[in-house]
């Protein structure tokens, strides 16, 4: 299953499979750390009250501000 | 008693009527709960299955609730990805029954392999040549997605909001969403394909086998093409009966609508190929195997109604409705189209599983037949449990429909 | 995508089916041999395990034409993109590039039974109960005629014909001992073929010209199980009986050509 392991072939089957999987398993990991990371960034942070109207999402339509 | 969880403005039931709701669906678990036991200690004879039936109720149900729960990552493209703001009112209820439909199967299949402990054989000694290794790498890597998107859902509820870690952690993880969308919709395109590949593959199995675009048969895209097309359905559906038992407007018709147009017209496009698929199969594969179309039926209660009642009554009339604008804005006809349309679905898989393994390819070997035992009705009725079970309570502790005060307003 | 390489050994059977009296020697032979599990109650045929199955065919025609044989079943071991080894998901099964075995690793395997639902000869059989151990125990006493040469199965794994794979590892062994290399043609043979009352089945290396298997499996009234689907069995029947090679395979009405016609 990893590289170097007992049944690991350097061919392109596996390169292409497991090359997949692991890029889908780290977007993932990394998309949860960096969040982590934020969060703990921000606990430092005081809550800022809601004076600024909530942000716009850039998909949004022009008629919609 | 429960007062303090229940989100702000919105109301629930008492908390002993929710607890008598979820009596049926404890009862439902316990008998899935004993059956899992036998089956644990006592080893597979529990059921009736065979050497001639080694896939059955079990994996018919797996396959179904995958495919059913395929609205998640659907809807999920189209809310993300695609930017369809309106879907974003429905998505919440999406990702919980896909969490709930994938953690079932997973649950389930821990009890159909023989040797459940050994289980994490299929990672690490895998065969990648194999569907099944590409399928279980994809649904266990897609559960841990669904429960990372789960997860901001559930940090919604009041009490936990009051923790400011909680409530920063779940506003980040929903920056951030698009990312597990999209790698959710790249596992799950995998995946859905590859249980249409693993019937598709047995090319020595004249019934299921397909012709092969490089490694993926055809039922490879057909498969994940029925899943994105039953989904959003069986969301519908969901929401529907949620509606009905709250007896609240939940969802605005707008949001509906656009999911009963997609899923019509994913439907209809799906009803298209499928029906090229089988008139090449039973033109190409079946003949080259010596067979003709009737000879799959010579003995057995499994007949060529069962393709018909597929592709005729559960997929092209459902597509009809659902394609239609003022049918589909019928109430009526959309739950029926809805329901027909995720039949249509549950019937495919039944048809590939079921179908493939009663049909014996050998000449002189002899048709066998199966019913499932209590105890594999049981486990499959547990799933159906503790879905209820976890949809009622995130339905009462969590603010699933953004939308669900406004929608109530007047009646408030 | 699966490497057909050619190995040097290429082990395969040839069974004569008007040979065949369906007597089920062979059966019984594998099935002490190999350590089967029975169990108390062996009523329940669709969870039996017979490695080398016996079926019974008829030419379907009314008295006085009626006619009956016999097709003894072993694993086909399928030499062409073999339809279990490329769905096993743990890799337990395999075909040995060596010899052509199709092999079955019983502690790999989890119990998925893809690999039951891929075979077309149903020559695959599950482990429905526990065997020789734990919760069901067999009837006392049937330990003591267990092999030591092969290994029990536990309950949820998949077994079949390994053509009597550890028959070959003896054979090598007496050889190495001796300082050979190469093995004779009797020093390897299942036991079904050894059994066989009336010499119906031929085991060797079908790469090997001098084997009889050789020669057998080229004869006109050679022919395979279901040889339409493409999965190249190493096992051969052979009968001059027209109506016994078309049950051998599927056939549209018109498409069977008469090889042989049986001389009364």
């Amino acid at each position: 299953m990893t590289p170097f392991s007992f049944e690991w072939q350097w061919n392109i089957d596996y390169a292409v499979f497991m090359g997949f999987l692991y890029l889908a398993l780290a977007v993932v990991a990394c998309g949860l750390v960096v969040t982590v990371i934020k969060t703990l960034m921000h606990l430092h942070e005081e809550d800022q009250p809601e004076t600024e109207p909530p942000e716009i999402p850039y998909r949004s339509k022009y008629s919609e501000y | 008693m429960d007062a303090a969880l229940i989100p702000d403005g919105l109301k629930r039931t008492s908390p002993v009527k929710f607890f008598l709701w979820t009596l049926p669906w404890l009862g439902l678990l316990a008998w899935g709960g004993l059956s899992a036991l036998l089956c644990l200690l006592l080893g597979l004879n529990q059921t009736n299955m065979s050497n001639i039936f080694a896939f059955a109720l079990w994996i018919v149900f797996d396959l179904a609730v995958i495919a059913l729960g395929a609205g998640a990552f659907f809807t999920g493209f189209l809310t993300y990805i695609i930017g369809k703001k309106e879907l974003k009112d429905i998505i919440n209820a999406t990702v919980i029954i896909g969490f709930i439909c994938y953690s079932g199967a997973v649950a389930m299949l821990g009890i159909d392999i023989g040797q459940p402990i050994r289980g994490w054989f299929i990672f690490w000694h895998a065969n990648i040549h194999s569907m099944l290794t590409e399928v279980s790498f994809c649904i266990t890597a897609y559960l841990a997605v669904l429960g990372i998107e789960y997860l901001p859902i559930i940090l919604e509820n009041k009490k936990l909001q009051e923790i400011r870690d909680f409530r920063i952690f779940g506003h980040n993880l929903h920056h951030i969403m698009a990312v597990f969308a999209a790698t959710g919709v790249f596992l799950s395109f995998f995946h859905q394909g590859s249980l249409g590949g693993m019937f598709g593959v047995m090319y020595a199995r004249p019934f299921a086998a397909r012709w092969e675009f490089y490694i993926w048969p055809t039922t490879f895209f057909l498969f994940v093409f029925s899943a994105i097309a039953a989904g959003p359905c069986f969301t519908i559906l969901c929401t529907k009966l949620t509606e009905a038992l709250s007896r609240k407007k939940l969802v605005p018709d707008g949001t509906i609508q656009l999911l009963a147009k997609i899923s019509g017209w994913l439907l209809a496009g799906y009803m298209v190929l499928k029906i090229i698929d089988t008139l090449g199969w039973v033109h190409g594969i079946v003949p080259s195997a010596g067979l003709t179309f009737m000879d799959f039926f010579r003995e057995g209660p499994y007949g060529a109604w069962l393709l018909g009642l597929e592709i005729i009554v559960c997929g092209i009339i459902p597509a009809i409705i659902l394609i239609t604008p003022q049918a589909r804005q019928h109430q009526g006809l959309l739950i029926v189209a809805c329901l027909l349309n995720c039949t249509g679905i549950v019937l495919n898989r039944f048809n590939f599983i079921i179908l493939t393994l009663a049909i014996p390819v050998m000449p002189f070997a002899r048709f066998w037949s199966y019913l499932p035992t209590w105890q594999e009705w049981g486990i499959a009725m547990a799933v159906v449990g503790y879905g209820m079970i976890l949809f009622s309570a995130s339905y009462r502790y969590l603010p699933l429909f953004p939308r669900e005060k406004e929608l109530n307003a007047a009646v408030n | 995508m699966m490497k057909q390489a050619e190995g040097k050994y290429k082990y395969g059977m040839v069974i004569d089916l008007d040979k065949c009296t369906g007597c089920g020697t062979c059966m019984v032979a594998c099935a002490s041999e190999n350590n089967v599990s029975v169990r108390t109650d062996e009523s329940d045929k669709e969870r039996s395990i017979a490695w080398m199955q016996l079926f019974k065919i008829t030419n379907g025609k009314p008295f006085p034409q009626t006619e009956v044989g016999y097709f003894p079943r072993p694993c086909m071991h399928c030499h062409h993109h073999t339809p279990c080894v490329s769905v096993c998901p743990p890799t337990a099964t395999q075909m040995d590039y060596h010899t052509g075995i199709v092999s079955q690793i019983y502690t790999r395997c989890i119990g998925c039974r893809y690999c039951q639902a891929a075979c077309p000869y149903h020559a695959r059989y599950f482990n429905w109960y526990d065997g020789y151990a734990w919760i069901q125990p067999f009837p006392k006493g049937l330990e003591r005629q267990l092999s030591p040469e092969i290994s029990v199965r536990m309950r949820g794994v998949v077994e079949k014909c390994s053509f009597c794979h550890h028959r070959l590892m003896r054979a090598r062994t007496r050889a190495y001992a001796e300082g050979r290399r190469e093995l004779e043609e009797h020093e390897y043979i299942t036991a079904c073929a050894e059994a066989c009352p009336t010499q119906a089945i031929t085991f060797g290396d079908l790469n090997n010209p001098k084997h009889k298997v050789t020669r057998l499996s080229k004869s006109p009234y050679a022919f395979r199980l279901l040889e339409k689907l493409g999965t190249e069995p190493k096992v051969y029947y052979l009968s001059t009986r027209d109506w016994v090679r078309k049950m051998a395979d599927n056939y549209r009405p018109d498409q069977l050509e008469p090889v042989g016609i049986r001389k009364t």
